[in-house]
């Protein structure tokens, strides 16, 4: 089992690699230069150099000699630290700019091709989460890690080689050591995982508690209520819990942290100290300058062993961080945002939910066999409490999902035999938690879609949602920046103007079918009025269907389906609802009775 | 970040930090010394010491007994000494650090609970101070740190510094060199650096927006809908990335040879070559040191560098964190100028409100939002606030709570100054539904109640009757774990999450318990469908029978029912009356009635 984790471990490191390679094969090989230098110039300094050095003077060689030594030593020294420099200001900088962006690329548009249902995965979305932060800082330390680690196996061979020619039997002093400093190292990295893991939770709430007093949603509650108390108990709490955890694995890992120094320092670099002691006191066969030496090369070899088997722990740690973008990118969609298919025709004929059952994840369904169908050019309102499936509908229908049963046809053919990108062109929309992108007023009504005369039709969707006049006044009108993400003078509208702005954006879509949820719950009753007004006299000729609670507003409609725990329960033109005298009639006299005198209506109705 | 510090101010923040840690947790701080000198005087014995002890036994031929001796006691010192380390990081450390956080961070919450609104509207207040707030940890372990490297420094200084003394005071010229050039050279380098910085994070935070846009899930459905905003997102990141490509070279240059010098020239050169060929020259030319001392002397060198090194980020580093604990500081000293003149508690019954003359704007605003608005509230009545967007209906409200003050004009409540109360104590009696409320991930019981659970207080009736009231009974009797279940799934994975309706309901529940003589209700049901909504008015009415009741609502039907509607405008009451009477009067309040209304009066006939 362990082994596995190991292959797979080294296989996800490969993975990074491969990467990089794909982005910036410069920066896989200066990293490996740099890398080997390094190590060379602490194997040359500490074990070649200095021992020519000594051995000249116990030579009694002419100084100038040794002068001259040390200093073409010294320029070649000089010529690593040059390239060094380069590599680390110049280089680096470049190519890491480089697998940035091309790592970022590969994800954004991944991200975007996946299906809608993945962000409200919650395991995928904690991975996809894990996967995007920082993953260009962690694909590079990859390369960097794993460049050391096989440079160090080198420069280790290397030192290795050196005590070994001073004296064959030191080698064991190193061996032995660093068997127990990797047992212990392995032993001891799995326990602190394991208390990370069991710390976490405790370590979320205290973050979460901290988030909770420094952001402005939850400042007002704090004011008015006594939660301080409540939050500062959870906060206390979560320490003595995570005080505990620390408690529970203290034991082990000072055990395991002592035995694995232990092993590494003393016996290594001690053992080898007393073992050339004896060698020159007893035996006399290492000379003085050798033993000075070698106590140098010793500290040299503690030094790249221990960042060897350091290099090795990260590396375990790298791999488990690329695992999650190796599953993220390697993921197959389910709806491919690319997937190809016929190009729908923009005249709509239909629309048709056959048999159709929906639930999110493995939750109780939330659409149940549900039928209909809209005609081309038919105004169509959705209704029903809160969670009745209107909204699912609307995703459904915009494949952001697919039914678990039963099909949707548009013009007669089942969406998922249409070209999605083309398909999802036929929709204009606007929901209530739409969002405002960092761009000009302009960019966010048009979206990127190219028209001919875009000012006038910018001007005309603003006009028909009464945002003209304001957006005017403004001192850069329509290229007026929104938010202050890349303009200090951007704009910052508030709740009412941003739906708006949404609106507008759905009326300047030359789209077949407008669909609009709940796109005036900001507003006030006047503004609300006018919007719908607007956005009837704009969809004159078009297919429209709307979700809207104020039942006042569907009145018009061509056809309302009224829906309950997913299911149709009623369905016609307001006309045709208020003489079934069902729920739905019942829904909307309780809305009018707050209007009207109530107890009348109720008896004229009932009459 | 530009404003120069005094030194006297950077020792005097970071004595203060350090103050507060040593006070939460002295067992920690005493430990951390340990562990530090332990540390060095470890490495100074074996590395210098013992190795120049054997050297000088090989070339003098001291008894091997000695030697073995010296070595098994600096093997028992290592091991003792490894093994305090390993009690320091993973107990001593790991235990001690939070505590310490938790100290700080209850102190800043402490505060930050009573500080003014106002605070949070002023982006640069908030950046300032509310964001240090966030760093709190990052903060504590730099000032640890610090006084790590002070540690360090002294000792090596005390123990190597002294060897040198002994053994060679030339040598130590050496190191003092390369130390003042080498720093010398940091400071360029930082300075180039520091500029490098500054050009390209602008440019980084843009980056980053377009990194929130593609993974968090509220753009999700836009990028889906709208491919081409996708393709032009995409094209700002590369045009993003590749102007940093193009800061990024154009300090490279530079970056290269600074850090040469700063490396090489300054400090290598001097420290490692030139101070060798002194060593060889001492032992070949002068005959004063035997090969043993070269190497012991080159090897023990390095350490005394890096100190001096080190020695010299000191003040720089120190400088670092006092810009961030002085806005630590800076924060606990704000004083709210919301307080209290006494601590009078409020009554919690329904009370006379009384608004004389009230003017308000948010500061740096132009405009005023209320614009002297008079207004009087008798004890239980039912009062609606009504307008446009943007009429300073919510804002009146915040004046209401104290969450601002009016910046003319009083609130009287009783006839006395709202300003003469306990904020805390005035603002028990009032029971309120932001527009925005907010749910915390905790149980639902503790979201009703918004405090500790204390033991031996049963609240669990009342708050079935306050969910009741607001129309989730029968969501929450249901519930595997009753009262106690999470909300969120954020920590727990029983937990549950609630739809916005719910939600809302959820946030009305708690105006239902905490049962004080004034409820306020902003927009309480703009997520609900019409029944519950239907059902929800019903359940106000006849839970606030003896209270009086605040409304804001755009759906007239919610408010028509108040014993006196206040339209306002701008900032003013234009219209004041019953339903009945502003109707006859014909103003914009008819006006805007008969827009909603209209259409089910018609469809009725």
């Amino acid at each position: 089992m362990h082994k596995e984790n190991d292959f797979s471990t080294i296989k996800d490191n490969l993975y990074a690699i491969k990467l990089v390679w794909k982005f910036s094969k410069k920066k896989m090989f200066c990293t490996f230069v740099y890398e080997i230098i390094t190590y060379l110039e602490e194997v040359f300094v500490s074990a070649y150099f200095l021992k020519y050095v000594i051995e000249l003077i116990d030579k009694h060689t002419d100084f100038f000699i040794i002068f001259r030594y040390i200093l073409i030593s010294g320029m070649a020294l000089m010529f690593i630290s040059l390239s060094r420099s380069y590599i680390q200001n110049v280089v680096y900088p470049l190519s890491e700019n480089k697998i940035y962006r091309g790592i970022y690329s590969t994800l954004y548009k991944k991200a975007s091709n996946v299906e809608l249902e993945c962000y409200e995965n919650a395991d995928f979305y904690n991975k996809y989460t894990m996967a995007i932060e920082n993953t260009a800082d962690k694909v590079v330390a990859v390369i960097n890690n794993t460049a050391g680690l096989v440079s160090g196996i080198i420069a280790s061979i290397a030192i290795f080689y050196s005590i070994y020619q001073i004296d064959s039997i030191a080698i064991l002093f190193i061996a032995f050591p660093m068997i127990g400093n990797f047992v212990f190292g392995i032993m001891l990295s799995r326990n602190i995982m394991k208390r990370y893991e069991d710390s976490i939770v405790h370590q979320r709430i205290i973050k979460y508690i901290n988030r909770v007093f420094y952001l402005s949603d939850f400042a007002k509650e704090i004011r008015t209520s006594n939660v301080y108390q409540l939050l500062k108990g959870k906060y206390m709490n979560a320490v003595g819990n995570l005080i505990k955890v620390v408690d529970a694995y203290s034991k082990k890992l000072i055990l395991f942290d002592a035995l694995k120094n232990i092993f590494s320092f003393p016996l290594m670099f001690d053992g080898v100290l007393l073992y050339g002691a004896y060698k020159a006191m007893i035996f006399h066969n290492i000379s003085l300058a050798e033993m000075a030496v070698f106590t140098s090369v010793v500290v040299a070899a503690t030094s790249i062993i221990m960042n060897l088997s350091n290099k090795w722990l990260e590396l375990i740690k790298n791999g488990m961080y690329i695992k999650n973008l190796k599953y993220f990118f390697d993921y197959t969609e389910k709806i491919p945002e690319d997937y190809d298919g016929i190009v729908p025709d923009s005249k709509i004929e239909t629309i048709e939910f056959r048999n159709v059952s929906f639930s999110y994840g493995q939750g109780d369904p939330t659409i149940i066999n549900l039928s209909f169908i809209i005609n081309g050019k038919s105004k169509v309102a959705l209704v029903g409490h809160n969670g009745a499936g209107k909204s699912t509908i609307i995703k459904l229908l915009f494949r952001f999902y697919d039914p678990d049963q039963g099909e949707i046809l548009v013009n007669e053919k089942n969406i998922k035999e249409y070209n999605l990108k083309e398909y999802r062109k036929l929709f204009a929309s606007a929901f209530q938690d739409y969002q405002i992108f960092a761009s000009t007023i302009k960019e966010n009504i048009l979206m990127g879609e190219k028209y001919e005369n875009e000012n006038k039709r910018v001007e005309e969707a603003l006009k028909l949602v009464n945002a003209w006049k304001d957006v005017v006044a403004l001192e850069h009108g329509t290229d007026t920046m929104m938010t202050k993400e890349f303009a200090k003078d951007g704009v910052v509208l508030s709740g009412g103007q941003c739906q708006k702005i949404i609106v507008a954006r759905a009326l300047a879509k030359d789209a077949a079918i407008s669909v609009f949820d709940e796109p005036s719950s900001a507003l006030d009753p006047i503004a609300e009025y006018n919007l719908f007004r607007s956005i009837m006299q704009k969809t004159m000729n078009k297919t429209v269907i709307f979700i809207s609670h104020r039942l006042s507003s569907v009145l018009d409609a061509d056809c309302i389906i009224m829906l309950e725990n997913g299911r149709i329960i009623e369905q016609g033109t307001h006309g045709d609802l208020m003489k079934k005298k069902g729920v739905y009639a019942d829904m909307y006299l309780k809305q009018a009775s707050n209007y009207l005198a109530i107890n009348d209506l109720r008896w004229q109705f009932e009459k | 970040m530009k404003n120069k510090q005094s030194l006297k101010h950077i020792i005097s923040n970071n004595i203060f930090l350090l103050k507060i840690c040593f006070i939460s947790s002295p067992s920690y701080m005493i430990a951390t010394i340990i562990n530090n000198l332990r540390n060095n005087i470890g490495i100074f014995l074996g590395r210098t010491i013992v190795i120049a002890y054997v050297l000088e036994a090989v070339e003098y031929h001291y008894p091997f007994k000695n030697v073995l001796f010296v070595i098994l006691g600096m093997v028992l010192y290592s091991c003792l000494s490894m093994i305090y380390g390993a009690y320091y990081f993973h107990k001593k450390s790991e235990e001690g650090l939070p505590k310490v956080k938790e100290k700080i961070e209850l102190m800043l919450y402490n505060k930050a609970k009573d500080l003014d609104l106002a605070y949070y509207d002023n982006t640069e207040y908030y950046n300032e101070f509310i964001l240090a707030v966030s760093q709190v940890e990052k903060q504590i372990s730099h000032t640890i740190e610090l006084l790590q490297m002070i540690l360090t420094c002294i000792c090596v200084i005390f123990t190597n510094g002294a060897y040198f003394f002994v053994k060679d005071k030339a040598s130590i010229i050496f190191m003092f060199v390369a130390f003042c050039t080498s720093m010398f050279a940091n400071k360029m380098y930082n300075k180039i650096n520091f500029e490098f910085m500054l050009n390209k994070n602008q440019k980084e935070r843009e980056r980053d927006y377009i990194n929130r846009v593609f993974y968090l899930n509220d753009y999700a459905k836009e990028i889906r809908l709208n491919k081409n905003v996708t393709v032009q997102m995409l094209d700002k990141f590369q045009d993003i990335n590749d102007e940093i490509y193009e800061i990024n070279k154009k300090y490279g240059k530079k970056k290269f040879f600074l850090g040469f010098m700063k490396d090489f020239l300054c400090n290598n050169l001097v420290s490692d070559i030139l101070y060798l060929v002194y060593l060889v020259y001492k032992a070949v030319i002068i005959n004063l040191f035997s090969c043993s001392q070269v190497v012991v002397l080159y090897n023990s060198s390095g350490r005394l560098k890096r100190a001096m090194r080190t020695c010299s980020q000191i003040i720089p580093y120190a400088g670092e964190t006092s810009l961030y604990i002085n806005k630590i500081r800076d924060f606990l000293e704000i004083e709210p100028s919301i307080k209290g003149k006494s601590n009078i508690v409020l009554e919690k019954k329904p009370t006379k409100i009384e608004l004389k003359n009230i003017t308000f704007s948010y500061v740096g605003a132009k405009n005023n939002v209320i614009n002297g608005i008079n207004m009087t509230i008798q004890p239980g009545e039912k009062i609606a606030l009504v307008g446009y967007n943007g009429a300073g209906k919510s804002t009146l409200i915040k004046l209401l709570l104290r969450l601002y003050d009016a910046t003319t004009g009083v609130i009287l409540i009783d006839g006395k100054d709202i300003r003469e109360y306990g904020v805390r104590e005035y603002r028990k009696n009032i029971a309120v539904v932001f527009q925005d409320y907010a749910l915390f991930a905790a149980t639902v019981r503790e979201n009703i109640i918004l405090d500790q659970n204390k033991e031996d207080v049963d609240t669990s009736d009342a708050i079935y009757e306050a969910i009741q009231q607001s129309g989730l009974h029968d969501k929450f009797i249901k519930l595997q774990n009753g009262l106690d279940t999470e909300i969120t799934k954020e920590f727990y994975k029983d937990g549950i999450n609630l739809s916005g309706g719910e939600s809302q309901k959820l946030a009305i529940a708690r105006a239902f318990y905490k049962n004080a003589g004034l409820i306020i209700l902003d927009e309480p049901s703009s997520a609900l469908d019409p029944i519950a909504e239907y059902q929800l008015n019903k359940a106000i009415l006849s839970a606030s029978h003896n209270k009086t009741v605040i409304f804001i609502s755009h759906r007239l039907s919610t408010t028509r029912f108040a014993d006196r509607i206040y339209m306002l405008e701008y900032g003013t009451i234009i219209e004041s009356g019953t339903h009945e009477e502003l109707l006859t009067l014909k103003g914009k309040y008819a006006k805007m009635w008969s827009v909603q209304a209209g259409r089910y009066c018609e469809s009725l006939g």
